[in-house]
């Protein structure tokens, strides 16, 4: 488990433990954190569970692949830091991550 | 004073939807949900994918954890079938002659696997795939198997190909029809899905209709009017019914599905439907349709929800699919009805390409293998009606993004 901060558009920040091995994505939808909605359930074919990550975690988080590229860049709210929240597995080294996002996933 | 009651039948998307969404805008009255099988509702899409793989533990196959729903105060009924519905009295009954009332039900039983006639001695090598349950009894048998036949050339049906034949398993897919994915999309999308399986070496028979089931020494043989195929089981995907029996027993009206409005009211002013199960309009293609897709169990899930709570927003989507079979990945969207023409983006060869369907010079749907971005954008183009030239579309130096001027 790591501790990962959840902040809506709003600013409100929820905290909670999230398993190793899962995504940031799962860790919102078991959690019911407002913000994310994760149609797919992962399949990386929706493009609902855009969240922005700061740039200070970029080193360690994986890459974006094409097709994730492709799918947020058609996301009506996308900013730099965008990625989505199911293409990112939690690492041990995501203690204190904190991911905001977006004022809605459509 | 005492609380209204919301009860739903079903424990899948849309019924988990429908209650999240209660949830999240504050319903006060008091929700119960009774679910035939005994897991957590869960996702459907990754069994016949990472599910059936061995990617994904069943845990991560439900929507929300237990304690989502003891926080919730949800009453969550696993391994619980209703027997009938009482909408005079606004009751239904449970087995054991339990019955508990309502102000609002909800409908949301999904689908049932259309059934072939089998003798009752081989039908233990003879499996569907809708459910959990399914999908474990038949990674038990890839386990101790080497070949398998696959009756029925749909969405799942190969999809399960792929994965089995990735397993090591020798796959033979027997189609009816004349092509695979004949009901659902064109003749380019059949061909390139033939084509994909054949090269990875499995077997693809159409215009081939299944005659009978027998067992031999040396396995089942799936009797067909083009011969024999001997194989140690056999999966059936040959499409689903809906469970509408509940409601049209009830005395709620039903065709091919419980008919609702754009507000996923029944017959029944009490009594919504959401989800698989559903006959319902759709503004964009001006008819009724069934859909099985997860995109519609969230979204009618959210429309019952807004009727239940009093703000009553209408369903008004373009319905969209997604289908996993090796490293394609096939995004749809729309519905292709009545197109007068094809626009091919792309090149099947390098299995990167979009296939969109036009009518009127409007995108009416488009598949889009390994390419989201000509998903995304037939997305925007769909909804918003608008007028297209074809030249351009299938101009690959204009990128996507600009192919509207």
């Amino acid at each position: 488990m790591v501790k990962i901060i959840y902040i809506e558009h709003d600013g409100t920040e929820h905290p909670v433990d999230v398993d190793i091995g899962t995504s940031i994505m799962e860790g919102a939808v078991s959690n019911s954190i407002p913000g994310i909605d994760a149609d797919c359930g992962g399949g990386g074919a929706c493009a609902t569970c855009m969240v922005f990550i700061g740039d200070e975690w970029k080193d360690k988080i994986s890459s974006m692949s094409d097709e994730e590229e492709s799918m947020i860049d058609f996301h009506e709210y996308k900013e730099d830091s965008s990625r989505l929240g199911c293409q990112i597995p939690i690492t041990e080294e995501f203690d204190g991550l904190k991911v905001r996002m977006p004022p809605s996933q459509y | 004073m005492i609380k209204e009651k919301t009860l739903i039948i079903g424990g899948g998307q849309a019924a988990c939807q429908t209650a999240t969404s209660l949830i999240s805008k504050k319903y006060d009255g008091e929700i119960k949900i009774f679910c035939s099988e005994n897991y957590l509702p869960y996702q459907r899409p990754p069994l016949s994918k990472k599910f059936l793989m061995g990617e994904l533990d069943k845990e991560r196959l439900f929507f929300k954890p237990e304690k989502f729903y003891t926080e919730n105060e949800i009453s969550i009924n696993l391994n619980s079938y209703v027997q009938r519905i009482d909408i005079e009295n606004k009751e239904i009954f449970l087995e054991n002659n339990k019955k508990e009332n309502y102000d609002n039900l909800v409908i949301a039983t999904g689908t049932i696997p259309r059934k072939i006639d089998v003798d009752k001695k081989i039908s233990d090598k003879v499996f569907y795939l809708r459910s959990i349950d399914d999908v474990l009894n038949i990674r038990d048998k890839i386990k101790e198997s080497k070949k398998v036949t696959i009756i029925g050339g749909g969405y799942i049906g190969l999809e399960v190909a792929a994965i089995i034949n990735n397993l090591g398993l020798q796959v033979t897919i027997v189609e009816m029809a004349p092509r695979i994915l004949e009901r659902v999309t064109s003749e380019t999308i059949s061909s390139f899905y033939t084509k994909v399986h054949r090269q990875a070496g499995v077997e693809v028979l159409t215009n081939t209709s299944v005659e009978g089931l027998s067992e031999n020494n040396n396995g089942i043989e799936v009797i067909t009017s083009n011969g024999g195929i001997i194989s140690d089981f056999v999966i059936v995907g040959i499409g689903v019914l809906p469970c509408d029996t509940l409601a049209s027993e009830s005395g709620i009206e039903v065709k091919n599905g419980i008919i609702v409005d754009e507000f996923c009211k029944t017959s029944n002013d009490s009594v919504f439907s959401a989800g698989d199960c559903t006959m319902h309009p759709n503004n964009f293609y001006n008819k009724n349709i069934r859909l099985e897709s997860v995109h519609n169990a969230i979204e009618q899930g959210k429309t019952v929800a807004t009727s239940i709570t009093g703000e009553k927003t209408a369903y008004n989507q373009v319905p969209w699919f997604w289908s996993d079979q090796y490293e394609t990945k096939l995004q749809i969207v729309g519905l292709l009805d009545n197109y007068d023409d094809i626009i091919v983006r792309g090149d099947t060869e390098k299995q990167s390409f979009a296939v969109f369907y036009i009518k009127d010079n409007a995108i009416i749907a488009s598949d889009c293998v390994n390419r989201p971005a000509e998903h995304m954008m037939s997305r925007k183009l769909i909804s918003g009606k608008v007028l297209i030239d074809k030249n351009r579309l299938s101009d690959e130096t204009i990128p996507i993004k600009e192919i509207v001027n």
